[in-house]
């Protein structure tokens, strides 16, 4: 009789244990379902831009003075802006095409936010030449470009004729 | 965690990679021409080149830069109001002058 009890019991403790385990398991199930996990993957990647206002207007010559230096005219009539996020960039320009024999087509970029080369001769500069270094991240906004076309006083009637500018902001 | 691994080095790859295509370029389109013109002063000096080889052999002089070529001079009559104020020398002599490249 005892060991009957006794067979009784372990089957009840059996019995428990087995729901205990199986509201254990819901009830893991039931909170897993509750809350959904993501991974994110964050980044920020190098970015660089730089645009123009427009194209300069027309740089004609047509003062002549006897036994002068060059004679020049000048344009600052458009404006570049750049925004960058890395450090230490810079401004480079070229020409697409050497200017004609006697003739020079100069470049000046203004910046606040890095160091102006100053006025350089593109007349040659087919392979990019700095203009503005140390230019560090953040936002610049329409900075004076001025271009001087130069001829020197024996250079005989040039038709109208056109280069074209590239600024490019790298490393 | 390999996944997370290789997703990262991927962005890292494209990362480096694609650097080099944000160097981003803006392009500005410049025209230019020498329109030739000849001042007052020019003129003047190739005058006085023009009439000292008159009176001196060819080479001693540097070339114009242009043709001047200095016509028969021919007497011009002056205003006509400052003929009376003036000496006979109101009928002045004037040059034809013409400039041509």
């Amino acid at each position: 009789m005892q060991t009957a009890i006794r067979y009784l019991r372990q089957i009840e403790m059996k019995r428990s244990l087995t729901i205990a385990v199986f509201i254990l398991v819901s009830s893991v199930t039931l909170k897993a379902q509750a809350t959904a996990t993501q991974s994110l993957l964050l980044e920020v990647k190098p970015v660089s831009k730089i645009a123009v206002s427009g194209n300069p207007g027309p740089l004609v010559i047509n003062d002549a003075v006897a036994g002068g230096d060059l004679v020049s005219v000048s344009d600052n009539s458009t404006t570049y802006s750049l925004m960058t996020n890395l450090q230490s960039m810079k401004i480079v320009a070229s020409i697409n095409a050497p200017m004609p024999a006697g003739t020079r087509l100069m470049i000046n970029l203004a910046s606040s936010r890095g160091v102006s080369a100053g006025t350089v001769d593109l007349s040659h500069a087919v392979a990019p030449v700095d203009v503005v270094r140390g230019v560090n991240k953040g936002v610049e906004q329409n900075q004076p470009v001025t271009y001087i076309f130069a001829a020197n006083p024996d250079v005989q009637h040039i038709p109208s004729d056109s280069r074209t500018i590239t600024l490019t902001i790298s490393e | 965690m390999l996944r997370a691994l290789a997703i990262t080095l991927a962005s890292l790859l494209i990362a480096a990679t694609g650097f080099a295509q944000d160097r981003v370029s803006a392009t500005q389109q410049v025209s230019f021409a020498v329109v030739k013109t000849y001042s007052p002063s020019m003129i003047q000096k190739a005058i006085e080149t023009k009439q000292n080889r008159t009176k001196t052999p060819l080479n001693s002089s540097p070339a114009p830069r242009f043709k001047v070529t200095l016509e028969t001079e021919v007497e011009q009559h002056r205003d006509i109001a400052h003929v009376s104020t003036q000496r006979p020398s109101a009928f002045q002599k004037a040059t034809i002058i013409t400039v041509t490249d």
